[in-house]
């Protein structure tokens, strides 16, 4: 199996959201998706970007981690600087937990990292002409 | 009441509201319901805005999609009900991409020329109190009239017209049957040119064989019958003939 892997580090500020949608439509459209499906990958990586940082504020930076695998799909790997802390509700549940949903119907595979028992990042996977 | 704690009052609320209405299907209470859950839609639409249709459209989609999810939800299953929307509304959204996007995709600059063209057109016709002219539109925007014209027909383009459409006035005549097609006698005839000048390349055998079996379609044990020869014989010959006709055609081309 040849796996191609990119990696990206920004710093957790929403301005660099930006630059991880770009990274993200790129490696996607080299890793041979559609339009369609890049937007849907677009969309469900910024969520999980919002969605980790909306969690705490006090994250550093992101790291973000593409595999392909030319012939499946795509994995892609976010993390956090930090372990994630609840420490202000910024919205209440229903509506944080609504972006983890929105990745879920969008991707094939949506995981939570944790890191003793706390969240530090989201795994996902996006498997061709699915 | 501190906001945290009206919240999750709000929110007990809204699952025993849900039970309720699970139970019963009122509609009034679904009139309720789906009130309260309009934000899901809202968001949900918000994220998939910028992707060539509408705000507003892909709202009224979203806020159907949620009328949709309420009636098929069942509190019993135990999902809630945002993860259970969630999914129905991005599905009714994307349904709406493929029906209503357009098949043809124009690049982006031509994309944005085209809304200043419409809003150019929206306003000289009100300005003249008439549909403005091409001249017109082009001056307005600051482009030559051939600019204006080959952007009017490019719009034209990206509609797919049905097969079914009629082209005629009494509408006996569809488009499929004024379409073009492939004309496959050419072809029918420069193979059949080929075919006869290899077969004489062929001893009497073998002419015999491919002639039962491709043009009689009678099996290769049949042949073998016939000819007093094994199955096996036959096989192996027609393999080797159609070796030698691959062999000729190549050469031939």
């Amino acid at each position: 199996m040849e796996m191609d892997n990119i990696y990206l580090k920004v710093p957790a500020k929403p301005e660099y959201m930006l630059v991880i949608r770009l990274t993200t439509s790129a490696v996607a459209s080299r890793a041979g998706f559609g339009v369609d499906e890049i937007e849907d990958i677009k969309l469900a990586v910024s969520e999980a970007g919002t969605y980790v940082m909306n969690h705490d504020r006090s994250i550093e930076w992101l790291e973000l981690t593409f595999k392909v695998d030319k012939e499946k799909g795509m994995w892609i790997d976010i993390f956090a600087s930090k372990s994630v802390h609840r420490d202000v509700p910024f919205f209440d549940d229903e509506q944080i937990e609504l972006s983890f949903y929105i990745m879920q119907s969008l991707m094939d595979v949506v995981e939570k990292t944790m890191d003793n028992g706390v969240l530090r990042g989201i795994k996902m996977y996006k498997k061709y002409g699915g | 009441m501190n906001v945290q704690a009206s919240t999750k009052l709000d929110s007990e609320n809204l699952e025993a509201l849900l039970r309720e209405y699970c139970k019963t299907r009122d509609i009034g209470l679904r009139n309720i319901l789906v009130q309260k859950y309009l934000y899901i839609a809202e968001i949900i639409a918000k994220k998939f805005a910028n992707r060539g249709i509408e705000y507003d459209d892909l709202y009224q989609v979203a806020s159907l999609a949620l009328i949709k999810a309420l009636e098929r939800y069942d509190i019993n299953k135990g999902y809630k009900f945002s993860s259970f929307a969630t999914p129905t509304i991005i599905g009714e959204i994307k349904n709406y991409f493929r029906d209503k996007s357009r098949i043809i995709r124009l690049p982006r600059k031509e994309n944005e020329m085209l809304k200043k063209l419409e809003e150019a057109r929206i306003h000289l016709s009100a300005a003249l109190g008439r549909s403005p002219k091409s001249e017109e539109l082009a001056e307005y925007l600051g482009m030559t009239t051939e600019e204006v014209l080959e952007l009017m027909e490019s719009n034209q383009k990206t509609n797919p017209l049905s097969l079914d459409y009629y082209i005629d006035e009494d509408k006996e005549t569809d488009l499929s049957a004024v379409i073009g097609y492939e004309e496959n006698g050419y072809i029918r005839v420069e193979n059949r040119d080929f075919i006869d000048s290899i077969m004489d390349k062929l001893n009497d055998v073998e002419k015999k064989v491919i002639y039962e079996r491709f043009y009689n379609q009678r099996s290769q044990k049949d042949i073998a019958e016939e000819m007093g020869v094994s199955q096996m014989y036959i096989s192996r010959l027609e393999r080797k003939i159609l070796r030698k006709l691959k062999y000729m055609f190549k050469n031939s081309i």
